[in-house]
């Protein structure tokens, strides 16, 4: 019976949807105040804007069931509950994040309706991996941050290292036998990988990358002792650990992962200086109506205080960590110049 | 634990929620372009609302559903929903011109049932071992195994080898473009930022199979889809008879491959169809209408597909693009796969595996009967079918990325398809390396960077080393077998008979 | 030169040839790309736009002798409905540009009325009538149902 009245349900929750949206795409240029330069005033009145009065489109540069994507769709869930319209998550993979950046911040319209999910790997990364990279980060306004993940270093489970300081003596002393996987030499891992060995002061050229198309196809590489190690999240990482076919020897960060509580930092093992995380969030294209960049700022601050969002997260292994317009956009710069500096080090910049 | 699943699994509403999927799916799955992945993609946000284990069984349905659906596509319209149905076209969608579109239909679900129970059976058995072994597999055997696929193009070729190299050529260089697997930088984009994200195969193959076919109808002024009598529905004794053997061995094949992460069902069920036309007695009949022809793929395609629940329960790993987005499904309702998931969530987990059981079921009987009703489809004039069948067409090319450059791309590969076929350039050769070819480069490199670029890495390794062996040996016999072919074509062309 | 036997086929050897030549181009710009010795992103293209080349002249050769063009030649004969053919092309064509301009029910819309007058050969008004349920339906099952966002265009 439970199922009938579910059925029921989605049904009018379609039909009001669908009666809204007719409404809603009438008056498709919803009264919106323009983005000026004095736009002081106008973010106070910010709550009284109309937004949204139509059906946005939440765009996933990634294909569907990817960590970026799991938070959108979780986010996108809430915010159809909370603002009573449908936020569709659209998946445009393709040209390892960019073609769906381009399309959300340049080709689509710039009024609030096609929002971008963003993440590590299509932002300062990839400014930092090519000398001319199709997206940077003055195209878009960092609206929001919705969540980080912890690096987490892995090892085939009966590798004889037991601990991270044990394994760096090895790398230090044989960077030649160091096989690691990464989607390409621009890739998250890369960077993990490059300012670890920087930290530790292991030469980086010596080693070799082995290009996967991602954590699915790299965990089973380590497991199966065809490369030694893997850099990922934690919830990458997870489903592997759990099956003891890898084993972590240390995570990034200055404290332990709550998901993880067992497995030491970097730090404590003495190895300071590893500040590579994952994060994802929200952007728009640049020129959006700040009113609703200020909504959206709102709205995902209360989400990540929401308890069943938080736990969505925590079941995927993603800590929310929200950070507002303006923290957002410092902290992507700051991390872009970081990058690119650890990329022209180590000679990985293109 | 597997009786307990059952009975969990057969209460009104999870029954009815496996029927309804299987019943969506098949309908999503029939539509061109919108196989599995698109399928379960587009339908995760409908199940969000039920509980996690109806919203899974509904899944796992949807996933069988679609597959099917693709098939009953590529069979009669010449249509393949998905890239692993391709090969069900090519001796299908004879059967269905035949007349034998029903028989053609009905052995299809039978193998896809079979296969499917048949890779359920080995879920509940050797899971955990299975994975194990499967992690052995590392690039260097991904390499042997790509070569190994790659000898399918010599028997797949028809009647040049020449014109059939040139096409695989072809098939590669357009999975080229896009970013190069090893540097991340873009190839063949020409500074377009849309050639950079590449051609996507669903589009393409589209294109090149059911819009060439509309534009050949238009051309001959067919008046229906299918030209003659429907025939009988239901397969007579001595099809069953017929496809046994290649049904088990399809199943077999799949199922092994199934286990490999990345190893597709395109990839088994081209390989299932290429061994059953080894095996045949007669095997200038395939690609003219053996009925094993089609048994042999759909049984590889669901056996992988089933074969595939394996790394994804055991080790988190989706072997495929639909079971990524079932994975997905599965975190959104907070479970991880993983042995974990067999220890916390016991009781879901077997619940999910019957109601597997019950899907394929299910969908033997629910589609048996719907045959009649498929097959009186292709008696729909054609002046209403060929327009909606293009404008499915568009939409099966532009969900897959949401993207109109997919639906040029279609548009495009239509008229080129039209041409080959037209020209006799053969069509298959293309896909085969649209979808090897990229396997294959990115496994070389793997190798090499393992090897610090030492080719002998590859005979060093005791199971790459037995694949290529027998890539070997299935060429020549492939070879062997090829002349006989051109040999009896060219005879028969003497005594004045149309062959092709 | 001598006349090639098979036409079509000489025809798509040279255009291999040509493939060949600008796989081999790109092979060599990638060819500065390579970040590592072991990394190879232009080992494949090259080997490729060799195989074209010396495939596509062996056809052209071949095509030169072919002994069996005269039933090839049967095989390839036009047909009195060709024309039909290269309209419903055209019609996609024509679609693909207005599914960017005006959106998809529109464009749907216009495109589906002329196919079913080009395929059908239905009067005006029936080719309407059935653009119209058939346009319909779509927008039901896909956009309403299914929810695939399409390009909204200058009146949806």
């Amino acid at each position: 019976m439970k199922v009938w009245r579910r059925w029921a349900n989605l049904s009018v929750s379609v039909l009001i949807a669908m009666a809204v949206t007719a409404c809603g795409t009438n008056q498709a240029a919803a009264p919106v105040a323009p983005a000026t330069s004095g736009t002081s005033q106008k973010t106070e009145t910010a709550g009284e804007v109309e937004y949204p009065t139509k059906q946005i489109e939440y765009i996933v540069p990634y294909s569907a069931g990817g960590g970026v994507d799991l938070v959108a769709r979780a986010t996108a869930d809430y915010l159809s509950k909370e603002w009573r319209q449908p936020i569709v998550v659209v998946n445009k993979p393709g040209g390892g994040g960019t073609v769906g950046a381009e399309y959300a911040l340049k080709q689509a319209k710039n009024d609030g309706y096609t929002a971008l999910a963003v993440n590590v790997s299509n932002t300062s990364m990839l400014t930092a991996g090519m000398t001319n990279a199709i997206i940077k980060n003055e195209d878009q306004i960092y609206t929001a941050r919705i969540g980080e993940g912890t690096l987490a270093f892995v090892v085939k489970a009966d590798a004889p290292w037991n601990t991270f300081a044990e394994f760096s003596e090895w790398v230090k002393a044989n960077p030649e036998q160091l096989t690691w996987t990464s989607v390409g030499p621009a890739g998250f891992s890369a960077f993990g990988v490059a300012e670890w060995l920087q930290a530790i002061g292991a030469d980086f050229s010596k080693t070799r990358m082995i290009v996967t198309k991602g954590a699915s196809d790299s965990l089973p590489k380590v497991a199966g002792g065809h490369a030694v190690l893997a850099v990922h999240t934690i919830g990458e990482s997870n489903p592997m650990l759990q099956a003891k076919k890898v084993k972590i020897l240390a995570v990034s960060g200055s404290e332990r992962s709550p998901f993880l509580p067992d497995v030491p930092t970097a730090e404590e093992q003495g190895i300071k200086g590893l500040s590579v995380f994952w994060w994802t969030g929200v952007s728009f294209a640049k020129g959006t109506p700040e009113p609703i960049i200020h909504k959206w700022e709102q709205v995902v601050e209360k989400m990540t205080k929401d308890s069943a969002f938080v736990k969505k997260l925590q079941e995927i292994q993603v800590e929310p960590n929200y950070a507002n317009s303006a923290d957002f956009t410092k902290a992507v710069q700051t991390e872009t110049e970081y990058y690119i500096d650890l990329a022209t080090k180590a000679n990985m910049r293109q | 634990m597997l009786m307990a699943g059952f009975s969990e699994a057969i209460t009104p509403g999870n029954l009815l929620m496996a029927a309804l999927g299987a019943l969506v799916g098949t309908f999503v799955g029939v539509l061109p372009g919108l196989g599995p992945t698109s399928a379960i993609a587009i339908l995760l946000p409908v199940t969000a609302v039920l509980e996690p284990t109806q919203g899974i069984i509904m899944l796992a349905g949807i996933y069988y559903g679609a597959m099917y659906g693709g098939s009953t596509t590529a069979i009669l319209l010449n249509i393949p929903g998905e890239i692993s149905s391709v090969p069900t076209c090519l001796d299908g969608y004879p059967l269905a011109k035949k007349g034998k579109g029903g028989p053609a239909l009905g052995i299809s679900a039978i193998a896809s049932f079979g296969a499917g129970i048949l890779g359920v059976i080995g879920l509940v058995f050797f899971a955990p071992v299975l994975a194990d072994q499967a992690l052995k597999f590392g690039p260097p055997e991904y390499f042997a195994l790509m070569i190994f696929a790659l000898t399918l193009m010599v028997s797949l070729s028809g009647t040049s080898l020449l014109k059939a190299l040139l096409m695989g050529g072809l098939g590669y260089t357009l999975a080229l473009i896009g970013l190069g697997p090893s540097s991340g930088m873009p190839r063949f984009d020409y500074g377009s930022s849309t050639l950079a994200g590449g051609l996507d195969m669903i589009s393409i193959i589209i294109g090149l199979f059911a819009i060439a076919e509309v534009l050949k109808g238009i051309e001959e002024k067919r008046l229906t889809t299918v030209i003659g009598k429907t025939g009988r529905v239901y397969p007579s004794k001595a099809d069953l008879k017929k496809s046994f053997a290649p049904m088990l061995r399809g199943g077999i094949i799949g199922f092994f491959l199934g286990l490999l992460p990345g190893c597709s069902a395109a990839i088994s069920s081209f390989l299932a169809y290429d061994m059953e036309k080894k095996a045949s007695k007669e095997p200038e009949q395939f690609g003219k209408g053996a009925i094993e022809g089609v048994a042999a793929p759909e049984a590889a395609n669901n056996a992988t597909s089933s074969a595939g629940f394996i790394p994804l329960f055991s080790l988190g790993i989706p072997s495929s693009p639909p079971l990524a987005i079932l994975l997905a499904g599965l975190m959104i309702y907070g479970l991880t796969p993983g042995p974990v998931l067999f220890e916390q969530n016991g009781p879901f987990v077997w619940t999910v595996i019957a109601s597997m059981f019950i899907g394929n079921a299910m969908l033997l009987f629910l589609n048996l009967p719907m045959v009649w009703l498929w097959v009186k489809l292709t008696k729909v004039p054609y002046g209403i079918m060929a327009p909606t069948i293009l404008m499915l067409c568009t939409i099966g090319a532009y969900s897959v990325r949401n993207s109109l450059f997919d639906v040029l791309v279609a548009f495009f590969f239509g008229g080129l398809g039209y041409l080959f076929q037209r020209y006799q350039w053969p069509i298959v050769p293309l896909i085969l390396c649209f979808i090897l070819g990229p396997l294959l480069e990115e496994s070389f490199i793997q190798t090499m960077a393992m090897s610090s670029g030492d080719l002998t890495i590859l005979l060093e390794r005791p199971i790459s080393f037995a694949i290529l062996v027998g890539a070997a040996i299935f060429l020549t016999i492939s070879m062997g077998l090829n002349r006989r072919t051109q040999k009896r074509v060219k005879e028969e062309k003497q005594r004045g008979i149309d062959v092709a | 030169m001598k006349i090639p036997k098979n036409l079509p086929d000489f025809v798509g050897a040279v255009l291999s040839i040509v493939l060949g030549v600008v796989v081999s181009i790109e092979g060599f710009r990638i060819r500065s790309h390579a970040v590592s010795q072991y990394t190879l992103d232009h080992t494949l293209p090259a080997i490729l736009g060799v195989l074209f080349i010396v495939l596509g002249t062996m056809l052209m050769i071949s095509t030169m002798r072919d002994q069996e063009h005269e039933q090839d030649k049967r095989r390839t004969l036009p047909s009195p409905y060709q024309n039909r053919m290269i309209l419903s092309l055209s019609t996609l064509g024509l679609y693909f540009l207005m599914l960017n301009i005006m959106g998809y029910l529109l464009a749907t819309l216009i495109a589906s009325v002329l196919l079913f007058r080009i395929v059908g050969t239905y009067r005006w008004a029936r080719s309407v009538a059935c653009a119209l349920v058939l346009t319909g339906s779509l927008y039901l099952v896909f956009i309403k149902w299914l929810q695939i966002s399409f390009p909204a265009g200058i009146f949806f």
